[in-house]
C-alpha cells in the first residue's frame, strides 16, 4: 500500500504537449478517478505512472521513493486494462498465474516440462495455485479457472482481469476504463464491487474514466482533466456542488447543469436578459450563472427564469422537464417529482425559481465567482 | 580505467526509459533478418548490378567493363525485346484470371450450406503440390497424342460441338500440340499457373470475407439492395478491397517469377514463345555461362518488378486517400 | 434463406464441381499413370487402374528369371521400381530434414523480426520495413547464380548448409507475421508488460501461442516453396530426364515418375 505522487508531469508527442505539468498527490488507500473526455490526457498520465511510458520531464514517485526509469514490472503496480488484455492460450488460472511466476520462479524454473523438476519449483508452484485459488475465491470465480478467456462473458473477463492485478497484492491499482467494454446492467454492478475491493483491500486505486457518473459513485476524489491539465481535484460532492471551473461544471453531473448567460451590472447586481436576478456578485463580474437541474423549482411568482415546456422525460423516480428559455441557447431542463407532471405538458409556461444557496457564478474567463444574495432582496429569488 | 570521465548521472537512469529498452529490444531483435537479409539477397543483387556492367564469365580469371553493353543488348536484339513482350503477356494472362477464379471460388464456396470443406480441399491441392511434379503430370496429360485432354476433346469430334468452328477444324486437322505449338505454349503455361495459384488466392479471399460484417448484408438488405450483383459491388468488393490489393501483388510477383514449369515443360520454346525473364537469366547466366548478360536481366528485371509495386503502392495510397 | 437444395445452390455446385474436376485432371493423371501398365499408357485405355493384367519384371528377367515367375501387376512393378530406381526414401528424409531444420531457422528470425516491426518504436524501423518490402520483391532465381558463387567461396557447396542457409531468412514470413501481429492489441503486450516480462519474454509466452494460426500459414507456405524449389528438383529431375514426352517410347518410366510424384 503506497501514496502516489504525480510532480509536474509533462509529456509532449511530436510537437504537441498532451501533459501540461500534472501534479497530483493520491493518498494512501485512496480512490482517486481521473475523469474527462477522451483526448484530455488521462490516459497517457496513467501509462506514465505505469511506467510503459516516459515523461518528457516531471517526477513520479510511489510510496515515497521516485520511481523514474524504473521498468513497469519493478514498479509494483498492477493495472487492469479497458480491454482486459487478458492471454487468450491461457486458461483463467494461468492468466491469473502469471504475474506471480513471472516474479517467484526463476528462468529456469519457468520453462516448459524441465523446469517443473528443478529443485523448489514444485513447492513454489503450489503456493502460486493457493494463492490463485484464493483470488479466485475472493471474485467468486473458482468455477471458471479452468476455462480460456474466449469461452467467458464480458463481466467474467472482468473479473479474471482483476484477478490477475489482485493476485500480486499490489502498492496501487491502475485501472484504465476498465468497464466501458460492459452492458449498462454490468457496469453498474461492477462499479459497486469494485468500490467494494478498494475498501476490502485497503489499497490505493487509480481510475481512469471518461464516464463522470462512474468517478461520483466510486471515488474518494475525483480529478477533473481536460486538454492536459487537471482542472480541479476534490471529493465528489465538493465537484458537484462547488466547482471551480465552468468547464468541470459542465462535465460533472447528468442531466448537465444549466448555463445561464448573465451580466453583472456597475453596482455588482447581476442579471439576465436584463432582469434583475436579486444577486450581487462578490469580487469579480460574473458572466454565466450555473445551477443544477434539482436547484429549480416551479413557483406563481415571476421566478428567476421562465419557459415554455419543450419535452418531458418521464424516469419513473424524476422527472426531466425541457424549457425553451429566451436568451439561452441549449434548454433549460428542470427536475421535477413525478406528482408534477400534469402540470407540465408541452407548450405550458413554467415558471422557476431558485436556491440561491445553489447557484454558482462564473467570471469571463469561466472561473467560478462568488456570488450573494442581495441584501434588499427577498427570502427567495 | 581510473581515469575515464564519471559517466552523467543520467545516463543509467536514461538507459532504462521503457522508450529505450523497447528500441534496443527492437533493433536487437531486428539485427539477424537484417544481416540475413544483406547478406542473402540485397549482396546478390549488388554483385549481379555489378556484374551487369562486365563480360564477366565463371571460371575465367579476368573480366572487363564493358559499361552499358550488356544492358544495350537486350534492349536491341529482338529476341531480348520479345523475352520482355512474353513475360508482360504471361503476367498480363494470369493475374486477373487467377484473381477472379480465386474471388470466383471463395463467394461461391462461401454461399453454400453443404461441402464447403470439399471444394476448399480440392481447390487447394494444386497450392499444395510440388509444381515441378505437376508440371511433368500436366506434360503428359497435355501431351498431343497420347494425353488425356486430347484424347478427351476427340471424344466430342461427330457430337454438336463441331459447330465450334475451332473444334471442327480440331477434329478435321488435329488438336493443338499445346505445349509444342508456338501459338498456344505461353497460353498453355499460363493455364497451369492459374490453375496452381487461384487456390492460394481463395483462401486469401475466404479469410477476407469472413473480416466482413454481417450487418453489413442486412442494412443493405433493408436499404432495398435486393440483387446479389448490386451487394456485391456496394459492400464486398470495396470492402475486399485490402485483400485484393495484397492479393494480385503477390500474384503479379509471383506470375513475374515464372520459372519451373518453363524449365522443365518448354525451356523458353517452341521458337522463344515462352522465353520469360528468370528463364532467360538461368539461360544465359547458368546454362550458358554468359554471367555478365544473365546479370543485366536480372537488374532489369529487378527494376520492372519494382516499378509495378511501386505503382500498386501509389494506387492503394491513393484509394485510401479517397475514404 | 435460401433452402439447402436450392436451384440457385444446385448452380452453385454445379459451377464448383465442373472446377473441381479440371483441377483434379492432372491428380488424376497421375495417380491413373502410376498404376497402369505401359501398353495401356501408350494406348490410353484402362480407365482408373488399368485392368491390372499381369507382366513381365524386367529386372527380375534379367536376373535369369522366367516370364511366369517374373509375372507381376502393374501397380506393384511402378511402385517398386520407383522405389529402387529413385532412392525416395532418401529423398523424403531429406525433404523433411532440410525442410524442418529451414522453418525452424526461419521462424527464429522472422518472428522476432516481425515483432519488432510491428509493435517496437526503433529509430529506422521504416526503413527497415521497407527493407523488408523489396526483399519481398527479390526471386530466389534471379540471385541464385551470385549466391552460388557466395556459397563456393565459402566452401559451403553440396553440404546441407548450402541448402539451408540461402533460405533461413524469408522477407515473406517477416511480412505475415508483422501483419499479424498488427493485428494483436497493444494493451495485451502492455498487461505481459506488467506482469514482468520482457521484451523477447513477451515473444515467447504471449505472441508465439497466439500466433500459432498464422505461423501455420506461414509454415504452409514456407515448406511448400522449399518443397517445390528444392526436394521437388530432386526428386523429379531423374524423372524428367528419364522420360520426355516428346520422345518416344518412355512409357514404362513415365509411369515410374508419376508413381515417384504420387509417393510424395
Amino acid at each position: 500500500m503506497a501514496t502516489v505522487d504525480l510532480d509536474e508531469i509533462r509529456k509532449t508527442f511530436g510537437g504537441s504537449e498532451v501533459l501540461k505539468g500534472v501534479s497530483l498527490q493520491i493518498a494512501d488507500g485512496e480512490f482517486l478517478s481521473l475523469v474527462g473526455p477522451s483526448g484530455c490526457g488521462k490516459s497517457t498520465l496513467l501509462r506514465i505512472l505505469a511506467g510503459l511510458e516516459t515523461q518528457t520531464s516531471g517526477r513520479v514517485c510511489i510510496g515515497g521513493a521516485c520511481v523514474d526509469g524504473r521498468r513497469a514490472a519493478d514498479r509494483d503496480l498492477a493495472m487492469v486494462f479497458q480491454s482486459y488484455a487478458l492471454y487468450p492460450h491461457l486458461t483463467v488460472a494461468g492468466n491469473i498465474a502469471v504475474p506471480l511466476t513471472m516474479r517467484r520462479l526463476s528462468v529456469a524454473q519457468r520453462l516448459p516440462l524441465v523446469g517443473r523438476f528443478l529443485p523448489g519449483a514444485r513447492a513454489r508452484r503450489a503456493a502460486i495455485a493457493q494463492t490463485v485459488h484464493e483470488t479466485a475465491e475472493i471474485l467468486e470465480i473458482r468455477h471458471l479457472l479452468a476455462r480460456k478467456p474466449g469461452q467467458l462473458s464480458g463481466g467474467q473477463r472482468q473479473r479474471v482481469a482483476l484477478g490477475r492485478a489482485l493476485v500480486r497484492e499490489p502498492a496501487a491499482f491502475l485501472l484504465d476504463e476498465p468497464l466501458s467494454n460492459l452492458d449498462a446492467k454490468m457496469r453498474v454492478h461492477m462499479r459497486a464491487e469494485i468500490a467494494q475491493l478498494n475498501r476490502r483491500l485497503g489499497a490505493t486505486f487509480v481510475y481512469v474514466t471518461h464516464d463522470q457518473a462512474e468517478a461520483m459513485t466510486m471515488s474518494d476524489r475525483i480529478a477533473v482533466m481536460m486538454e492536459g491539465e487537471i482542472l480541479q481535484v476534490g471529493a465528489p460532492a465538493e465537484l458537484y456542488d462547488h466547482p471551480a471551473e465552468l468547464r468541470v461544471a459542465q462535465f460533472i453531473g447528468s442531466p448537465a447543469i444549466n448555463i445561464l448567460p448573465a451580466e453583472t451590472g456597475a453596482d455588482g447586481g447581476i442579471g439576465i436578459e436584463g432582469r434583475p436576478t436579486g444577486l450581487r456578485a462578490l469580487a469579480r463580474p460574473v458572466e454565466h450563472l450555473g445551477i443544477r437541474p434539482e436547484a429549480l423549482s416551479p413557483c406563481d411568482g415571476d421566478g428567476l427564469i421562465a419557459g415554455r415546456v419543450r419535452l418531458v422525460e418521464n424516469l419513473g423516480a424524476d422527472l426531466f422537464v425541457q424549457l425553451e428559455v429566451a436568451g439561452v441557447a441549449r434548454p433549460v431542463v428542470v427536475r421535477l417529482t413525478p406528482a408534477a407532471r400534469p402540470s407540465v405538458a408541452p407548450g405550458s409556461l413554467l415558471r422557476l425559481r431558485a436556491d440561491p444557496a445553489r447557484i454558482t457564478g462564473f467570471d469571463v474567463a469561466g472561473k467560478a465567482a462568488p456570488v450573494a444574495r442581495l441584501a434588499e432582496a427577498v427570502a427567495d429569488v | 580505467m581510473s581515469d575515464a570521465p564519471p559517466l552523467p548521472l543520467a545516463a543509467p537512469r536514461a538507459a532504462l526509459r521503457p522508450e529505450r529498452t523497447q528500441a534496443r529490444a527492437g533493433l536487437l531483435m531486428f539485427a539477424p533478418a537484417l544481416v540475413l537479409m544483406l547478406a542473402l539477397l540485397i549482396l546478390p543483387v549488388a554483385v549481379a548490378a555489378t556484374l551487369s556492367f562486365t563480360d564477366y564469365t565463371l571460371g575465367r580469371p579476368d573480366l572487363h567493363w564493358i559499361g552499358l553493353g550488356n544492358y544495350a543488348e537486350i534492349l536491341t536484339r529482338p529476341s531480348y525485346r520479345k523475352m520482355i513482350g512474353v513475360t508482360v503477356l504471361y503476367v498480363v494472362l494470369v493475374v486477373p484470371a487467377s484473381v477472379f477464379l480465386g474471388l470466383g471460388a471463395a463467394l461461391l464456396i462461401r454461399a453454400l450450406k453443404i461441402g464447403q470443406t470439399f471444394y476448399k480441399t480440392v481447390y487447394f491441392l494444386p497450392v499444395m503440390a510440388s509444381l515441378l511434379a505437376m508440371a511433368i503430370v500436366w506434360e503428359f496429360a497435355l501431351h498431343p497424342t497420347l494425353g488425356l485432354v486430347n484424347r478427351t476433346l476427340a471424344l466430342g469430334c461427330g457430337t454438336a460441338l463441331e459447330l465450334w468452328p475451332w473444334f471442327a477444324r480440331g477434329c478435321a486437322g488435329g488438336f493443338p500440340l499445346w505445349l509444342g505449338d508456338r501459338d498456344h505454349a505461353l497460353a498453355t503455361l499460363a493455364f497451369i499457373g492459374i490453375w496452381q495459384s487461384f487456390g492460394f488466392n481463395m483462401v486469401l479471399y475466404l479469410a477476407g470475407l469472413t473480416a466482413v460484417p454481417r450487418d453489413l448484408y442486412a442494412a443493405a438488405e433493408i436499404d432495398g439492395v435486393r440483387r446479389a450483383t448490386e451487394r456485391f459491388r456496394l459492400i464486398t468488393w470495396p470492402l475486399l478491397a485490402p485483400t485484393t490489393v495484397f492479393v494480385v501483388t503477390v500474384t503479379t510477383i509471383r506470375a513475374f517469377q515464372v520459372f519451373d514449369t518453363v524449365e522443365a515443360l518448354t525451356h523458353g520454346g517452341p521458337a522463344k514463345s515462352t522465353y520469360v525473364m528468370i528463364y532467360a537469366i538461368y539461360e544465359k547466366g547458368i546454362a550458358q555461362n554468359l554471367v555478365g548478360l544473365g546479370a543485366a536481366i536480372t537488374v532489369v528485371f529487378l527494376g520492372f518488378v519494382m516499378l509495378i509495386s511501386a505503382a500498386q503502392r501509389r494506387f492503394v495510397e491513393r484509394k485510401v486517400q479517397d475514404r | 434463406m435460401t433452402h439447402r437444395f436450392s436451384a440457385r445452390q444446385m448452380l452453385a455446385h454445379l459451377v464448383l464441381i465442373l472446377g473441381a474436376v479440371i483441377v483434379l485432371l492432372p491428380f488424376y493423371v497421375m495417380v491413373s499413370t502410376s498404376f497402369k501398365s505401359p501398353a495401356e499408357i501408350a494406348a490410353g485405355t484402362g480407365g482408373l487402374f488399368g485392368a491390372q493384367a499381369p507382366i513381365a519384371d524386367a529386372s527380375c528377367l534379367n536376373l535369369g528369371g522366367s516370364t511366369e515367375t517374373c509375372l507381376t501387376r502393374p501397380v506393384i512393378d511402378n511402385y517398386r521400381q520407383a522405389f529402387a530406381k529413385a532412392p525416395l526414401g532418401r529423398y523424403l528424409l531429406n525433404g523433411v530434414i532440410v525442410t524442418a531444420s529451414i522453418f525452424a531457422l526461419q521462424t527464429l528470425i522472422a518472428v522476432p523480426a516481425a515483432y519488432a516491426l510491428a509493435k517496437l518504436r526503433f529509430w529506422g524501423r521504416e526503413a527497415a520495413f521497407g527493407l523488408v518490402l523489396f526483399c519481398l520483391l527479390i526471386p530466389v532465381h534471379a540471385i541464385a547464380l551470385p549466391l552460388y558463387v557466395l556459397l563456393a567461396k565459402l566452401g559451403l557447396t553440396n553440404s546441407y548448409a548450402a541448402l539451408i542457409l540461402p533460405w533461413t531468412v524469408s522477407a515473406f514470413g517477416i511480412f505475415l507475421m508483422r501483419q499479424f501481429f498488427l493485428t494483436v492489441p497493444d494493451e495485451l503486450i502492455d498487461a505481459a508488460r506488467m506482469d514482468g516480462m520482457g521484451e523477447f519474454a513477451i515473444i515467447w509466452r504471449v505472441l508465439l501461442p497466439v500466433a500459432i494460426p498464422a505461423l501455420l500459414a506461414f509454415a504452409i507456405f514456407s515448406v511448400w516453396r522449399i518443397g517445390t524449389t528444392i526436394s521437388g528438383r530432386a526428386s523429379s529431375s531423374p524423372a524428367t530426364a528419364a522420360c520426355s514426352p516428346r520422345r518416344s517410347a518412355c512409357a514404362s518410366s513415365r509411369a515410374t515418375s508419376t508413381a515417384i510424384s504420387t509417393a510424395r
